[in-house]
Order: structure tokens, then C-alpha cells, then sequence
């Protein structure tokens, strides 16, 4: 069963008993990136592996709808990532930060935090508070 | 008991087309069950399986792209690119997924 928190709860459930590497973690980034979303050479996107993505045709638009068993995959633990194994540096989601208005987290074990949205976007609307949330996240300095 | 984990639409289409292109016959026959957002998965040996074919996919990248990590003196931003394509999309969401319910290896 997923379950779907809140943004004002997220650290009420990511204690330092849970998340005890300080906040969240995500693995797969680059020196100066965590990349949380794409830049290809037209647009910059998001993968559909990670969220439901539609396309209004009438409107010419992507928009970005919440399903509460996807999301862009964070970690509780640096262990966690050493354990799968997910290659690449390790970028940290500090323990308090605030993510933006309509961006939520899901999770099916406690382990693996989903960062999803909370309500449909545009998936302009999604990149400029993925964006956000990247300039909140500093490089661990950890390399998998 | 069967156990049907919820599944990205994408990563299992992905999974199905390298399965049947390789003739990895257990693979695709557990692949072709049930929705297409969701795995049907009636073992932890069929778990194993599917993931299996994540972790070769992440073999093959690290063969076929093996300057992605930055710190290498040949290091091209192309295969930094193709390589993390593999590992956040299908090796990632393939290995989360079915380690959430079974006890399978991973590591590469």
C-alpha cells in the first residue's frame, strides 16, 4: 500500500531515527548536478517512469498528473544506495528544507521516498519547482 | 500467491521489448502478465528474474558508455548522459520496485 505525505509533514516522518544521513538522499547526479529532471535539446522534461505525464493535444502542453505509486525516487539512507547499487554522486536533501506548494512524497516501504506532485501541473510549472528543490540540495561529495 | 506490485507503464514495456528481443523466455512470460502497469510476480526466483534483466541492462551500459563518471580522464558528457538514462530509469525503478517485496540481489 503507497501512502501520500504531505509537504508540511515530510520531516515529521524522515526523523534523524529514519533518515539518519541528514534528510534525504538522492543518488545518480554529477559534480554540479543532482538531476532531478532532464534537459534534452528541445525542452527540459521529466521521465515517465517516474511520473504520469499527459499531453494535451488542444493545448499543445504536457502537464503532469499525481499518482501516488510513482515519483522521482529519493533515499533514507546512503546505505540504501550503496546496497542496489545507483552509480553516480550522492546529493542530500536537507533535513527541514520546504518543497515547493503542490509537490508531495509517496512511499510503499519508508526506505524509498517518491517525490511526486500533489495535484495536475503544467510540466513547466513541475520543472521550475524541481528546479527549486535542486537549489535546496547540496552534493554529499559521496561518489557509488 | 501471486503478488502484483505496482509497476511503471514505460519501464515494463521497456523490460518486455528486451526480453523478447533477447528470447529470454521465462522473462517474457512472466512480462506478458497482467496490466501494464503492474508486475504479476509468483515467486521470489520470478522477482529474481526480472531484475536480472535490469542488472544486465546495466552491464551492457556500463560497456557500451563506460566513460561516464566525470572523474575519468576520458570522460564524455554523451555517455555520462546514455549510462544515468539506464541506471534512473529502468535499472533504478526495476531494482526499488521488486526489493520493496522480495529478497533479491541487486548489485552488479
Amino acid at each position: 500500500m503507497f501512502i501520500q505525505i504531505e509537504r508540511a509533514n515530510i520531516w515529521q516522518l524522515y526523523t534523524e531515527q529514519i533518515a539518519k544521513d541528514g534528510g534525504l538522499l538522492r543518488g545518480g547526479g554529477n559534480v554540479s548536478s543532482a538531476k532531478i529532471y532532464k534537459s534534452d535539446s528541445d525542452a527540459e522534461t521529466v521521465r515517465p517512469a517516474d511520473f504520469k505525464i499527459e499531453y494535451v493535444k488542444s493545448e499543445g502542453k504536457h502537464y503532469v498528473l499525481p499518482d501516488i505509486t510513482k515519483g522521482l525516487s529519493f533515499s533514507s539512507s546512503l546505505q540504501r544506495l550503496r546496497d542496489i547499487p545507483i552509480p553516480g554522486r550522492v546529493w542530500l536533501l536537507p533535513r527541514d528544507s520546504k518543497l515547493p506548494e503542490g509537490l508531495v512524497i509517496n512511499y510503499k516501504t519508508i526506505d524509498h521516498p517518491l517525490l511526486n506532485v500533489g495535484k495536475r501541473m503544467s510540466m513547466e510549472d513541475l520543472i521550475a519547482k524541481l528546479k527549486e528543490v535542486e537549489a535546496m540540495m547540496t552534493n554529499t561529495g559521496v561518489k557509488i | 500467491m501471486s503478488k502484483h506490485l505496482s509497476f511503471p507503464e514505460s519501464v515494463k514495456a521497456e523490460l518486455r521489448k528486451i526480453a523478447g528481443e533477447g528470447n529470454y523466455v521465462l522473462a517474457t512470460e512472466i512480462l506478458e502478465r497482467g496490466a501494464d502497469d503492474e508486475l504479476v510476480l509468483e515467486s521470489v526466483e520470478e522477482a529474481q528474474v526480472i531484475v536480472n534483466v535490469a542488472r544486465v541492462q546495466m552491464m551492457v551500459a556500463s560497456l557500451k558508455f563506460p566513460f561516464w563518471d566525470e572523474d575519468d580522464a576520458r570522460h564524455d558528457a554523451a555517455h555520462e548522459e546514455a549510462f544515468h538514462e539506464v541506471v534512473l530509469g529502468l535499472f533504478e525503478k526495476t531494482a526499488s520496485t521488486i526489493r520493496q517485496d522480495f529478497e533479491v540481489k541487486t548489485s552488479i
